[in-house]
This record gives C-alpha cells, structure tokens and sequence, in this order.
C-alpha cells in the first residue's frame, strides 16, 4: 500500500468513508464542498500514509486528518459568515420567539432549532465553529479535541470559552435585528 | 435574556441529529481512479519547492533590509562618513595644540 497501490486501500476508504463524510458534512453544507472535503481527505491519507506509525488506530489517524482537512477548508471559505436575520425561515423565527419568551419550550419543533444553529455556526469563526463541533455537538473531551487539531489543552479551554462568547453575540444580534 | 439558555437548547438539538455518513454512489470508485491517476510524491520536487519558497523569503528579507539601509529615518541626521570623521578628529588635536600655544 505504501507502494502506492491503490486496490490496497480501497477497503480503507470502502470502510472509513461514511465516518469522513458524517465529519465533513458538519463544516460545509453544500455536498459539493463535502465532496471535496473528503476527496482532500483521502488524497492526503494516500500520500501521508508513511506517517502512520500504527500505535494507534488507523481510525484516530484519519479522522485527525479529517478534522484538520475541515479547519482548512473553513479558513479558506469564510465569505458567506455574515447571515441577516431575514434570511431566517419562518419556522426559526417562530422558535426563536417562543423560546425567547419560554425558554422551556426548547424541544419542540427541533428541525427549526437545528436549522437556527447552523446558520449560528456559519456565522463563527473557523475555530470557533470547529471547537463547538467537536466538543457541543460531538461531546469530544478537551483532551480529544486537543489530539485533533493539535493545539494544546489551554488553547482548546480558551477557544471553546470565546466561542460560546462569539455564538451569544451571534444569537443575540440575530435578535436584536429583529425586535429592537 | 437568557442567552446561555437558549444556546443550550439549539446545541441540545443539535445533538439529537443523527450524523449523516451517506456515501454518494460510486464515490469509492471515484477517489481510487484519482489516487491511481495522481503522480507519486517526488522528493526532489518536494525539496525544489522548499528551496525556492525559501529563496522568496531570503529575497524578501534582503529587499527589507535594503530599503532600511536606503532610508535612515527622517529625524536623524545623517551621519558623517570615516573621511570626514577622520579629518575632524586629526583638526581637532592641531586646533588645541594652537590654543595651548
């Protein structure tokens, strides 16, 4: 496989490709861009696979790949951050309203509420989205996510802290341009 | 407002989605045709491209240093070369020399 045979590693990518994509499709939403996403994925596991030492599983290897692969991909797409909050469909407006007035009543219609935290995401930073991916949306331990990005444990403590911040301030704004 | 509140109930949602691993059809087949059709990884191309990225850098800091040595800032005057520094320095001395005498 090292060799570059590529029937080699076609179980690999026959195996691993539902985990890389499920990755990816939680950084882009176009599956174009997911698409691509993985294709950079598995064409950088393919000539960096002289690099996996095997003391760990392939799994982990990839998917440190993969979550590098999406923080590139955000940095280099950050033109379509800014939402207004017009662009909201009237099922996220309505819950916006009636958990603004009743926080309680967060649990219903959650399509509307998943649709309102994507817009959310693509309004943060590239950190910031990756740190609430990983550790909100996937419950990864600051210890993980300090194994996938590579950055250290007070880097991940400090960028998860400012993009709860960034997230309020987003939410906030969104609501601000609607009621005030 | 209680922000923080319904931050946590969008992410509660969130979570209660189920990740979507679809593999598009045929995208297997697609990746390895690609892999199989991209060239190897040549080390002296690898290396040739280290070396001139470090070559534009090296460029970039001599024309730096170029432009600093160019334009001496505009609050300091310029400073005598050796000849001039020379020739003071020799006056100097013969100047005292006179005023002792």
């Amino acid at each position: 496989m090292l060799g570059g045979d590529t029937a080699r590693f076609e179980p690999l990518v026959v195996k691993y490709s539902p985990r890389v994509f499920a990755t990816a499709r939680r950084y882009a939403r176009r599956e174009s861009e997911v698409e691509d996403i993985v294709q950079e994925v598995w064409s950088k596991a393919f000539q960096k696979l002289g690099t996996f030492r095997g003391t760990a599983p392939f799994e982990h290897w990839l998917m440190r790949l993969a979550v590098r692969t999406c923080y590139d991909f955000l940095r280099h797409h950050q033109r379509s951050r800014e939402r207004v909050f017009s662009e909201l469909s009237v099922p996220e407006q309505e819950w916006l309203e009636r958990v603004m007035a009743d926080p309680s009543t967060g649990s219903a219609d959650a399509a509307a509420a998943r649709q309102l935290v994507h817009r959310l995401l693509d309004m943060l930073s590239p950190s910031a989205r990756l740190v609430m991916v990983l550790l909100e949306l996937e419950e990864k331990s600051v210890k993980e996510i300090a194994a996938l990005t590579g950055w250290s444990v007070p880097l991940v403590k400090v960028r998860a802290f400012r993009a709860r911040a960034e997230m309020r301030r987003c939410l906030a704004r969104i609501a601000a341009e609607k009621y005030l | 407002m209680n922000w923080e509140r319904i931050i946590d109930e969008l992410l509660a949602a969130a979570r209660s989605e189920p990740a979507n691993g679809r593999v598009p059809y045929a995208f297997e087949r697609r990746i390895l045709a690609r892999l199989a059709g991209a060239p190897p990884a040549d080390a002296w191309a690898l290396w040739g491209r280290a070396l001139w990225r470090s070559a534009a850098l090296c460029l970039a800091v001599m024309t730096a240093s170029g432009l600093w040595w160019i334009w001496p800032a505009p609050h300091l005057s310029r400073p005598l070369d050796f000849s001039q520094e020379f020739q003071h320095a020799v006056f100097a001395q013969a100047s005292q020399v006179d005023v002792v005498e």
